[in-house]
């Protein structure tokens, strides 16, 4: 627990925009690889906007769904850079870093379980949460274990599940970004969809 | 339910949704193996299908960015004010507690605040940790962080133990030796500087407990810190030795014999 050196991501550099939005660029071209270069970026960007969000830093403790991407966006991204299709590849990449951080996010908290041994741990993390908009509750871990299941059975669809859940692309701009039909994302969305409820409510466990 | 369970229950849960109830039994009849789990998680598939109930109900655009979010926020949420120390930020966070940056007024300085965030919050070890501060208060060395303080916060409904210490404005030492490209020599230099240091504490007593190069920061070339103390003028830095004796203060099984061990030696003037 070492005090580690102030690297707050809050104001990248502009050879950071610069650097972001050519990779976007390439990626809206085809060059898919280029995503694993962005994904960093795009990583301490989201992490650095949502710890902004408690620290006071905001007039509003809330969140609207999808407000965290497009901040990171603006931020990342040239302002004039408005293709809606980079900008649908921008969120791909925002959705597998948040998928990245719930997972980093679950092991640091499994890893803190393991290493209770006999202490009493307190109820400070709370493992179910709210969403700001009061829908549900949604338990951390068992939505990470979800994911990575459907993932495994069915690569596609997990992914689509990523997209809409963290990205919250729409289903024709999911079907540009894995390059299959409107239908087959529709199809394996509701098919997802349903899992997950299922799975997440625990009704037939 | 395994991957394959799963894979067939999605795979079956596809083709059903095109067919009608009757064709929906016959699909299932014939192709679930007899297969109860698999059957009865397709079937509440169906159902959730036509009246989705779940987290995934209306709009499921976002609502993970937005759950994330929250999730991620409550974790950089801290207390204002801990003790008399004004929280800046939170600047490391592990099993056993967090690390805030802190201000105090008086005098005006820049602490590391540890605070304990593990569950034990009874008065004894509130106390346990005063004393352990107190004692730890007597290392002065260029090579240790200061131990100003210890006390206990209220952060909700809670009381949480914490040690005020010395800010350190540097990297661990293994990051350090990394990126200045210290030369052998230098770092056996460094490393000399800390051995110093461990042995100013075991001359009075007190062992670190967890030695590791996360818990050596160093000071870079030039910079001044709060004490005073210190300003290295070669280019290898200065190391600072943190957390010391914390181990054991937190370590609730080894305390009791220790700490009247610690005690004992203290009570002597320092050799």
């Amino acid at each position: 627990m070492e005090p580690d050196r102030n690297r707050q991501p809050e104001m990248p550099p502009p050879a950071d925009q610069q650097q972001a939005t050519l990779l976007l660029e390439r990626i809206s071209a085809g060059q898919g690889e280029a995503a694993n270069e962005l994904l960093p970026m795009v990583y301490d960007q989201l992490r650095g906007i949502a710890g902004s969000y408690f620290r006071g830093q905001r007039p509003d403790h809330t969140l609207q769904p999808t407000a965290l991407v497009h901040e990171a966006y603006m931020k990342l991204v040239r302002a004039s850079d408005t293709d809606w299709k980079s900008r649908a590849h921008f969120c791909a990449v925002a959705a597998t870093a948040m998928r990245q951080i719930l997972r980093d996010h679950v092991d640091a908290k499994r890893a803190v379980k393991r290493g209770g041994g006999n202490a009493k741990r307190a109820d400070l993390d709370v493992d179910q949460i709210t969403t700001p908009s009061g829908k549900d509750t949604l338990d951390v871990m068992a939505l990470e274990d979800a994911l990575t299941a459907l993932h495994q059975a069915s690569e596609r669809q997990g992914r689509i599940v990523e997209l809409i859940f963290f990205g919250g692309l729409e289903v024709a701009e999911i079907a540009e970004v894995i390059e299959v039909s409107e239908r087959t994302v529709a199809r394996d969305w509701r098919t997802a969809r349903a899992w997950l409820n299922t799975e997440l409510s625990g009704a037939s466990a | 339910m395994t991957p394959e369970q799963l894979q067939l229950a999605l795979e079956l849960f596809e083709e059903a949704c095109d067919l009608s109830p009757h064709e929906r039994v016959a699909l299932l009849d014939s192709r679930c193996n007899g297969d109860a789990a698999v059957r009865a998680r397709v079937e509440a598939m169906l159902r959730d299908d036509e009246a989705p109930s779940g987290v995934l109900s209306s709009d499921a655009r976002g609502v993970g960015a937005e759950f994330l979010a929250a999730e991620i926020a409550s974790e950089h949420s801290h207390p204002e004010q801990i003790g008399r120390y004004r929280v800046v930020r939170e600047v490391g966070r592990g099993g056993m507690g967090v690390v805030y940056e802190a201000e105090q007024d008086n005098p005006r300085r820049r602490v590391a605040l540890k605070v304990i965030r593990d569950g034990f919050t009874s008065r004894q070890l509130v106390r346990r940790f005063e004393q352990e501060a107190h004692i730890l208060g007597q290392l002065e060395h260029p090579g240790i962080a200061r131990v100003y303080d210890a006390g206990s916060a209220h952060i909700g409904n809670s009381e949480w133990p914490y040690y005020a210490m010395e800010y350190i404005d540097g990297p661990p030492v293994h990051m350090f030796v990394h990126e200045q490209r210290l030369s052998t020599r230098e770092i056996l230099e460094l490393v000399a500087r800390i051995c110093d240091a461990v042995q100013h504490a075991h001359q009075r007593a007190i062992i670190h407990r967890d030695l590791k190069p996360a818990n050596v920061l160093v000071i870079e070339h030039g910079t001044t810190v709060a004490t005073g103390s210190s300003i290295v003028s070669d280019g290898i830095g200065q190391p600072k030795v943190v957390d010391f004796g914390i181990a054991r203060a937190t370590d609730t099984e080894q305390f009791e014999s220790i700490q009247t061990q610690t005690g004992r030696s203290l009570a002597r003037s320092p050799t």
